[in-house]
């Protein structure tokens, strides 16, 4: 539903007040390892290679910076690395919510900043995700390179890269200290519409 | 922009290169067994292949055991954090793992291991067939837990609990009991759950090289 109300804006005629944007995409994010150890051997364990969807509502500043809120949700599963063996836990998605910010760089390129808070959504409440889901601190940068395909349409290719730093109550009350530094990728093909 | 940058990818740096560090871990427990063989001994080192999870487990559908089986199935889950061990009921017997049944075990086969535990109420026993020429382990597995004072009686519904959760630890490759009464892997097991040691017995069994492969024949 949210989904048809952002496509219905898209294609909206230019109604809105000047300076604002939409932007949706899709593309895929790479995680690295949320925790790993040494038992006898190697294991460990991170979200899949995951398809994603970005929605991003922003608005341009006089300055040529722009702002904006920003959902992103990444779709995978839980997989385990054990010694060279994969295991599948199940479905594992991760959804960001935060505010982006970009700005010039050069030509069609543009600098993007994000800050967001990361909910982990697995399927069920076990493993590392048994006592809760965390919702770590994220930030984030990347570039995007954008076409005009219309006056007021955007094509857009972003790459983005974040990183949290990840725990779960799980594994804190397992005795695991520190966190996990994770880092992550993605590369997202959007059609951006401004109003 | 430019003054902001540096401290970010300092951030970046300190946070993202941090590493999540493991609890220290107590010593397990012998979770192997040796079998006599001519001329020697053979050192049973077993645990399930991560590509048979989750574990097929047959039990009836009228058992007597089949909660304590499913409570056990939930408990040892919670042991793992990497899904070392996963299992769902099924329905037929034949495509099952481990068998699970509340009745007397049958006499021993030559070529089986028993590990047996021996509580006051009742008496469980994991019946592994073990063909240490070929290094392999047929399936199914069998569990029993029986009654050693009649249908019902005073403890024996919480002994069926911690004999059925012992029985399983053996199916999952404990094939040794625990010198410590403290341990849920004692012989004669009183704790209805896990000690450190169980845990990290279990977490040693499951990592440790296999020497056997389970094969249905």
């Amino acid at each position: 539903m949210r989904i048809l109300a952002l496509a219905t804006l898209l294609l909206l005629p230019p109604t809105l007040p000047a300076q604002t944007f939409v932007r949706i995409g899709v593309g895929a994010t790479l995680s690295s390892t949320l925790v790993g150890e040494v038992i006898q051997a190697p294991i460990s364990q991170r979200q899949s290679f995951a398809p994603t969807g970005q929605v991003i509502l922003g608005w341009a500043l006089p300055s040529g910076y722009r702002v904006g809120a920003e959902l992103r949700y990444a779709h995978g599963t839980l997989d385990v690395d054990d010694n060279g063996t994969s295991d599948d836990l199940g479905r594992l998605a991760t959804l960001l919510v935060g505010i982006m910010a970009d700005g010039p760089l050069r030509g069609q390129f543009r600098w993007e900043a994000a800050v967001g808070m990361l909910r982990y959504r697995p399927a069920e409440a076990t493993g590392i995700f048994r006592d809760g889901t965390p919702a770590p601190l994220t930030l984030g940068a990347g570039i995007s390179w954008h076409r005009p395909l219309t006056p007021t349409i955007d094509l857009v290719i972003a790459g983005r890269y974040d990183f949290h730093s990840f725990t779960t109550d799980r594994l804190t009350r397992e005795g695991y200290s520190s966190s996990q530094g994770v880092h992550r990728g993605a590369l997202l093909l959007a059609v951006e519409r401004g109003f | 922009m430019r003054r902001v940058l540096p401290g970010l990818l300092a951030m970046v740096a300190v946070l993202g290169c941090s590493d999540l560090l493991p609890p220290p871990g107590v010593d397990p427990y012998e979770y192997r067994r040796e079998i006599p063989i001519e001329g020697g001994v053979f050192r049973v080192a077993f645990h399930w292949p991560r590509q048979m999870l989750p574990l097929k487990i047959w039990i009836a559908d009228t058992d007597p055991l089949r909660p304590m089986l499913t409570r056990a199935i939930a408990l040892w889950q919670t042991v793992f954090v990497y899904g070392e061990f996963r299992a769902e009921l099924v329905t037929e017997p034949e495509a099952a793992d481990i068998v699970v049944r509340n009745t007397v075990a049958p006499s021993l086969n030559r070529a089986s291991l028993r590990l047996e535990s021996l509580a006051r109420q009742c008496t469980g026993a994991t019946d592994y067939v073990v063909d240490t020429e070929r290094a392999e382990i047929v399936l199914p597995l069998e569990v029993y837990a029986w009654s050693r004072i009649g249908p019902t009686g005073e403890g024996l519904e919480e002994c069926y609990e911690i004999t059925v959760l012992h029985e399983l630890g053996h199916a999952l490759g404990i094939l040794n009991h625990s010198l410590d009464s403290r341990d849920l892997m004692f012989g004669d097991p009183t704790v209805n759950g896990f000690s450190e040691q169980d845990r990290a017995t279990a977490l040693a069994a499951t990592h440790h090289p296999s020497n056997v492969v389970p094969v249905r024949r």
